[in-house]
């Protein structure tokens, strides 16, 4: 599948995280490398070197692929 | 803490996974969501729910390929790093600290600071008990400072314990590091040596001034001076003999008496009464009664009996005096008694002499000697 970051990691030569946060309605990952908790007001994910908790209400896993996941919901904070 | 990884691990084969952990995420925590790829996803809940979710991913039409328990091994990996790692390394640092003394414990020292005597043994000897030498480090105390009389060390775990024992006595005393001599002629019966070395050994017969204890002791051909103390027990015997003689001159008294009173008041005499008769040889008795009994007036009569005697040539055969001779022998043998020895044994003896027979009285005494002041 086609991303943008992922393109844009190749030319660099960058191979780490990215996180987008669109309004707090939405956050868009790439280079994560598994979902350690889903709940409705908690979602943590594996990255390099670390872990990236979400915190919020209402939070749903909307994509989830090998190295992207997007997840929606209110998004109240993000602890990297 | 470190949560502990334990539970259910799924690994199911089907599409539009996102909405379906959206439902099931309501119902029961999902933990470790990986996507292997578009249609294979793994997921980890608690192993009490494992039933309802896989009754939910049956319902879903999910394939599960995999349903195992996992949190073993992880359990133990966590507590090899947690408890075990601690545990191996504290026990090889004790074994490698268990060789060296780490404490010192100093008991009975009152005058002496505990201080200088922790500070003598670290500056001096070796912190591996296995090369300190007790003995050793009791002789240099001992030589180093002059308050201890008696010090004994040992290694109690990774502690040393010095027991001190300090002198008591002025040093002037000490100073003189005298024996033990005996007093009497006899035999050693008992003895507790408590310092010192000992001169005699049980069955020997000593003379008086003999040593029996020596204030010394040797170690390691190295003599300690020390307070010559021991609980010995000696028989002394003590012997009195009498001549029996068949004919011999005894005073006697006649019967005759002649009496002088005389009164006196604070021991002047107010009122004396001679004596009508005199005697060229006699004895007398004296008694001395108060005549009122109060003490505002003290008058006293002193009455003064003459006796008597004269010179009376008995003859008595050795089996007629016999009994009489072994009553004055012993007498005379327990006037030599100590006063505070027991008696163990007596007995007598009748031998022929020139002047006629003697009779000999021996009373053995059990006694104590040697010092125990401490």
């Amino acid at each position: 599948m086609f991303n943008f970051f992922g393109e844009i990691k190749k030319d660099l030569k960058v191979d780490e995280f990215h996180i987008i946060n669109i309004s707090n309605r939405i956050l868009y990952v790439e280079g994560h490398r598994g979902i350690k908790t889903l709940t409705k007001s908690l979602v943590v994910f594996r990255v390099k070197n670390g872990s990236v908790e979400v915190e919020g209400e209402g939070l749903n896993l909307s994509e989830l692929t090998e190295n992207t996941l997007k997840i929606s919901g209110e998004i109240k904070r993000i602890n990297l | 803490m470190k949560r502990l990884k334990s539970g259910v691990l799924f690994k199911i084969k089907g599409l539009n996974i996102e909405k379906n952990l959206n439902i099931l995420s309501k119902q029961v925590e999902i933990f470790d969501i990986f996507r292997h790829s578009k249609n294979l996803t793994s997921f980890r809940v608690g192993a009490t729910k494992a039933k309802s979710v896989r009754k939910f991913l049956q319902t879903h039409n999910y394939e599960i390929l995999e349903e195992r328990r996992v949190g073993g091994a992880i359990f133990l990996r966590v507590l090899s790093i947690n408890v075990l790692l601690p545990v191996v390394f504290g026990a090889l640092l004790i074994f490698l600290q268990s060789p060296f003394i780490l404490q010192y414990e100093i008991l009975g020292g009152e005058n002496i600071l505990e201080k200088e005597v922790v500070e003598y043994i670290r500056t001096n000897f070796p912190k591996n008990k296995y090369k300190l030498n007790t003995k050793k480090v009791e002789g240099a105390l001992y030589d180093h400072f002059d308050e201890i009389s008696f010090v004994s060390v040992i290694v109690r775990g990774q502690t040393l314990v010095v027991n001190i024992k300090e002198k008591l006595l002025p040093e002037e005393i000490y100073g003189e590091f005298a024996p033990i001599v005996s007093d009497y002629d006899g035999k050693i019966t008992d003895f507790e040596l408590v310092s010192g070395t000992m001169a005699v050994k049980i069955g020997d017969y000593v003379r008086a001034g003999d040593v029996l204890v020596y204030p010394f002791y040797i170690d390691g051909g190295v003599r300690h001076r020390v307070l010559a103390k021991a609980q010995i027990t000696m028989e002394i015997y003590h012997t009195a003999s009498v001549q029996h003689q068949n004919e011999r001159t005894e005073k006697v008294r006649t019967g005759r008496t002649s009496e002088r009173l005389v009164v006196t008041l604070f021991n002047l005499p107010i009122y004396r009464n001679e004596a009508k008769e005199t005697f060229s040889l006699y004895e007398e008795e004296v008694e001395i009664k108060p005549l009122i009994l109060n003490n505002l007036l003290p008058l006293k009569l002193e009455r003064t009996t003459y006796f008597e005697l004269e010179f009376v040539k008995i003859k008595e055969t050795f089996a007629e005096a016999e009994e009489r001779l072994k009553k004055e022998a012993r007498e005379k043998a327990l006037k030599n008694l100590t006063k505070c020895g027991i008696i163990k044994d007596e007995f007598v003896q009748s031998s022929e002499t020139d002047g006629g027979m003697l009779v000999s009285y021996t009373i053995v005494e059990e006694i104590e000697v040697g010092r125990d002041e401490n």
